[in-house]
């Protein structure tokens, strides 16, 4: 079905999300563990994605998810302009998926992450993995 | 694709009373929570992920509790999933979780509902006026009793009707250790006897406000053996419905709404029952006020259109009827509104595990759980059966 309706559709192979304690004094704010667990649960891991757009409404985020998704230095972060450019709040984490997926739909990555978050300092974490065929 | 088996392993609840001070929404949460995996001789360990159902945020005035809950409900380092369907939400709060173990996504998922009406004030959250809407007057009862009376001009229902299924209801109830309206003595002349609230609701045929939760651990087949093997009898999840249809639109029939009769069709047809009345043992259906009882009987096909209410009055939905409706107590005897669906849940799995205690049905071996919410809007309904069928 999904080959009819588009050429090039973006398998989602991965689609995980884990929350942390809501206490910001039980957790170590520099990392995001449910982040973390997250993309290993989604095989995010297992190779690098061409491009990933992250749900940073705050730049610091970024470095912090970077981290914690074990992104390296090898992805396009938010050629969509991410958050920063557009932040409806309870879409902006759907819009991630959706920017990811038209990046494998166009041709312009064979493998994308998307990411979405929610509560105070990176509380909630879900990690999308989409493929070219 | 089809389905995996899925089987209610557990389920805890906890006293509802007025005014629980003695507990935080966490707390009381948590109560429940603890109740439910001990009930399935499970640790939070075995818990793979948690969904969480509420109504209204603004009830309690706490945004998003699931988010300060996390930790109270066992959820951190899993993932957790808040549902949202207003009054239904306990339900759709039973039929998420359910779906996530017949996916093959989780082996034991725990579904959790609350309300904390102390620390709220739900009917004046429920008056405001919605934008381009109409408003919905003093609280749900002010909403609901239009569609009451006509139910009553349509079918020609005897007046004591709605009495009748509030005195079984709270008598119900008094056999109900955890129901917060305990009322033994009730009979129909106090009932009647009660102050008018919303013609033709009175007092004694109100749902009360209650602070309370409900938890339910749900597996999938694996799990319900390893259950079974332990000695611990498991409820097995026979068939599902949700249906949804907006709360206004021009046609839309209040007393019968086309999206619970819808659901209940869907839900019987996956069950492979034929005849409602005939097979099933017990139905625990939501019911906020007494006149929702007959109403809901017909809209989910225990009746036909009008004659709902002539099972009530020939006794039989008592416990001892034909076909015995809210043994619990139901709604009339506790109302945490977002556990109160799925309290509705939880109720039948316990008849058909046999562990209802005092309300128990002898020999339920099929049951009906029921929701409904908004403004008769979301609906939401499963089948629990002692055999996997």
């Amino acid at each position: 079905m999904a080959g009819e309706l588009c050429p090039r559709p973006a398998w989602i192979t991965g689609f995980e999300h884990r929350i942390d304690s809501a206490s910001l004094g039980a957790r170590d704010l520099t990392t995001a563990p449910s982040a973390t667990a997250a993309a290993l649960a989604a095989g995010a891991g297992d190779r690098a994605p061409d491009v990933a757009e992250l749900h940073a409404p705050f730049t610091h985020q970024e470095i912090l998810l970077r981290a914690a998704l074990g992104l390296g230095d090898g992805p396009r972060v938010n050629p969509s302009g991410g958050a920063l450019c557009g932040n409806p709040m309870f879409a902006a984490g759907l819009a991630r998926i959706g920017w990811a997926a038209r990046q494998i739909m166009s041709g312009g990555a064979d493998r994308a992450l998307a990411h979405a978050t929610s509560g105070p300092a990176l509380q909630q974490n879900l990690v999308c993995v989409l493929e070219a065929g | 694709m089809s389905k995996q088996p899925a089987a209610v392993l557990g389920v805890g609840q906890t006293r509802h009373r007025s005014r629980r001070t003695d507990v935080s929404i966490a707390g009381l949460c948590r109560e429940a929570v603890d109740r439910a995996l001990a009930d399935a001789g499970l640790t939070p360990a075995d818990v793979d992920a948690v969904v969480v159902g509420k109504a209204p945020d603004l009830f309690e005035g706490v945004m998003m509790p699931e988010l300060y809950l996390a930790e109270a409900l066992g959820a951190a380092g899993k993932p957790l999933l808040r549902v949202h369907t207003a009054g239904s939400v306990g339900g759709a709060t039973g039929l998420v979780a359910t779906s996530l173990v017949q996916a093959g996504r989780h082996r034991r998922v725990l579904a959790v509902a609350f309300e904390k009406q102390s620390e709220s004030n739900a009917m004046w959250a429920l008056s405001i006026t919605p934008p381009f809407g109409m408003p919905l007057l003093a609280g749900a009862g002010g909403y609901f009793a239009p569609h009451i009376r006509a139910y009553i001009r349509r079918s020609g229902a005897p007046a004591h009707i709605g009495a009748m299924v509030a005195v079984k209801d709270r008598r119900n109830g008094s056999l109900n250790p955890y129901a917060h309206l305990q009322q033994p003595d009730i009979t129909l002349e106090s009932v009647r006897n009660s102050p008018m609230l919303w013609d033709p609701v009175r007092y004694d045929e109100t749902c009360p406000s209650s602070d309370g939760a409900c938890a339910v651990v749900i597996g999938d087949r694996e799990a319900a053996r390893d259950a079974q093997a332990g000695g611990r009898p498991v409820a097995w999840i026979r068939a599902t419905a949700m249906r949804t249809e907006p709360t206004m639109f021009s046609g839309k029939d209040h007393v019968n709404p086309r999206a619970g009769a819808d659901a209940a069709a869907a839900l019987w047809r996956q069950a492979g029952i034929t005849d409602p009345f005939e097979q099933i043992d017990v139905a625990e259906i939501y019911v906020p006020f007494s006149w929702f009882e007959p109403m809901w009987l017909e809209n989910l096909g225990f009746a036909a259109e009008g004659q709902g209410w002539r099972l009530i009055e020939a006794g039989e939905t008592e416990i001892g009827g034909r076909l015995p409706v809210n043994p619990s107590g139901g709604v009339l005897s506790s109302n945490p509104i977002g556990a109160s669906g799925l309290l509705r849940f939880a109720e039948a799995a316990l008849q058909v595990m046999g562990k209802a205690g005092a309300h128990q049905v002898p020999g339920a071996q099929t049951a009906l759980g029921h929701a409904y919410g908004g403004g008769s809007q979301y609906f939401s309904m499963w089948v629990v059966a002692a055999t996997p069928g």
